[in-house]
């Protein structure tokens, strides 16, 4: 752009007035500077031009953008500055919630949530954690303007310019699919509770049997009475699996810690489990003393869960080694069988409620995908982790690693 | 002949508990609710063993009562439940055990004995294990 404000006056300047010019000289500079200063006003022109398109797309984005946030109706999109009150509040919002955008533009956004949630501070801790982590999941009961509560799942994110400006937050209503998770889990603690209790009947009665036919050294009822007893003790085992699952998903699963040898308890673990084999030799290595402090019939129900696993995932027989080390980060177990092992695709997903590997050569094996779920469950809920190695076709050991006491 | 009272609201269950306990030597007072163990008006048991599942009434509820009743609050009480979770329930209430369905008869039956034999010094009967 030429300098065509510059007033400072000097020798060279195309339109500076001195008395050594003379008039031609000083026409042609001055159709010079004109012709400059048409130049420049199209320049000017052009930049403005440039802004008034820049403005029209700015303003049909903009458009675009509200009526796309308009149209998301069954999505409340809600805007908040940094300090969470309310900058913008779509349709989505307001059919959600029952306030219109005029009732709570500039209001303070945690109107959403419910008395308990907001005497618990969940609304400012939300927005911390958005800008802490970058994201805050937003997922239970809010409630309505009308009072009435819906189950919400949402996510809030900060938003930054070189600042953070504030938040955004988009949800969904899941109510429905809520309550139907509720009713599923309900139904398998009920039907589970319900079942141990012929169960407890059943058992007793065996083993009411069991002494008879000891007594009267009918070995061969005897032998059948305690087979029954086995498939009785699978049932209940089934059974228990059952209700942890919904536990879990109720939150109720309860951890209470002990310090114990974890050497005495794999030990008798193993002890319990060689009887059920007769193809596999189970061996242990590992220090005398190892104390531990955990949930010690957890730890069972793990330890019992992995070797069960390496006994029926290696029909073939053979060893199975339990490992107890101190590693870096905690003690460390792993139970190795030389089974089929486990394929590389679907390593990530055993750990998942209800998955199973399914082998095309040899059918499918019994179960219901819930033990390494539990396994898994168990050891993250005592602060430490479980994860598998294993090839196709070479076994797999399967490791888990407890932190050490503080102390 | 020591006397325990069983309240359960299954009666297949009933039928086991009647069973195990009168081999093992007791005698036996079988209901199905707990009303009645919330009044008085009951011959007073050497033992309670007590459901949390009863009809019409919540066992941790009777268990409770019966702690508080100057005439019960000595007679150890043993709740059963189908669920783990009743262990904790069960010792805020005052139970002096939890037992979880299904259990082993001998592992009952040695809890039942850790109670009446150390109640009183002249038991007339032995297990029969």
């Amino acid at each position: 752009m030429p300098d065509f404000f510059n007033t400072k006056k000097n020798k060279n300047s195309t339109i500076g007035f001195t008395a050594e010019h003379n008039l031609p000289q000083l026409v042609k500079e001055l159709q010079i500077a004109n012709a400059e200063l048409k130049e420049a006003r199209r320049a000017a022109l052009n930049i403005m031009e440039d802004a008034i398109l820049a403005k029209e797309a700015l303003h049909t984005s903009e458009e675009r953008l509200r009526i796309t946030l308009e149209a998301a109706v069954d999505f409340a999109i809600i805007n908040t500055n940094n300090e969470g009150i309310v900058q913008g509040w779509n349709s989505g919002a307001e059919k959600m919630f029952g306030y219109t955008p005029e009732e709570v533009m500039g209001k303070p956004s945690d109107i959403i949530f419910t008395e308990e949630d907001k005497e618990a501070g969940i609304p400012n801790k939300e927005m911390e954690t958005a800008r802490i982590k970058g994201k805050a999941m937003d997922e239970r009961w809010h409630q309505r303007k009308d009072g009435s509560r819906f189950f919400m799942s949402g996510v809030m994110r900060p938003i930054y310019d070189s600042n953070l400006l504030g938040y955004v937050k988009i949800a969904r209503d899941m109510t429905e699919q809520k309550l139907l998770e509720q009713q599923k889990d309900e139904f398998i603690s009920i039907a589970s509770h319900e079942l141990k209790t012929p169960v407890t009947s059943i058992k007793a009665y065996t083993e009411f049997l069991s002494d008879t036919f000891k007594d009267a050294h009918d070995e061969e009822s005897l032998e059948l009475i305690n087979k029954l007893n086995t498939q009785i003790d699978r049932l209940t085992k089934l059974i228990n699996s059952l209700l942890d699952t919904t536990k879990i998903a109720e939150g109720q699963f309860i951890i209470q810690t002990e310090k114990f040898n974890l050497k005495t308890l794999i030990e008798n673990c193993i002890k319990e489990l060689q009887h059920t084999t007769n193809l596999h030799k189970i061996i242990l290595n590992a220090e005398e003393k190892i104390f531990i402090t955990a949930d010690k019939e957890r730890i069972i129900q793990v330890i019992t869960n992995l070797i069960s696993n390496a006994i029926k995932y290696s029909p073939k027989a053979g060893e199975i080694l339990v490992n107890i080390v101190r590693a870096k980060d905690g003690i460390q177990v792993s139970v190795k069988d030389f089974g089929m092992g486990i394929p590389e695709d679907v390593k990530d997903r055993i750990f998942d409620r209800f998955y199973r590997v399914r082998n095309a050569l040899i059918n499918t094996y019994p179960g219901m995908g819930l033990g390494l779920y539990i396994s898994a469950t168990i050891i993250k809920r005592l602060g430490g982790k479980i994860w598998v190695e294993s090839k196709q076709g070479n076994g797999s050991t399967f490791y888990f690693v407890l932190p050490y006491d503080n102390e | 002949m020591k006397n325990i009272i069983i309240a359960d609201d299954d009666a297949g269950i009933r039928d086991v508990f009647k069973l195990i306990l009168e081999r093992a030597g007791y005698s036996v007072t079988m209901y199905s609710g707990g009303e009645t163990l919330l009044t008085n008006d009951f011959t007073l048991p050497d033992l309670f063993v007590i459901d949390k599942q009863l009809s019409g009434v919540d066992g941790l509820v009777v268990c409770e009562s019966l702690k508080h009743n100057q005439l019960t609050k000595n007679i150890p009480v043993i709740m059963v439940s189908a669920s783990s979770y009743v262990a904790r329930l069960a010792k805020e209430v005052g139970a002096d055990e939890f037992v979880e369905k299904p259990f082993k008869i001998q592992t009952f039956i040695k809890l039942i004995e850790k109670y009446l034999n150390n109640t009183f010094n002249n038991h007339e009967y032995n297990s029969e294990e």
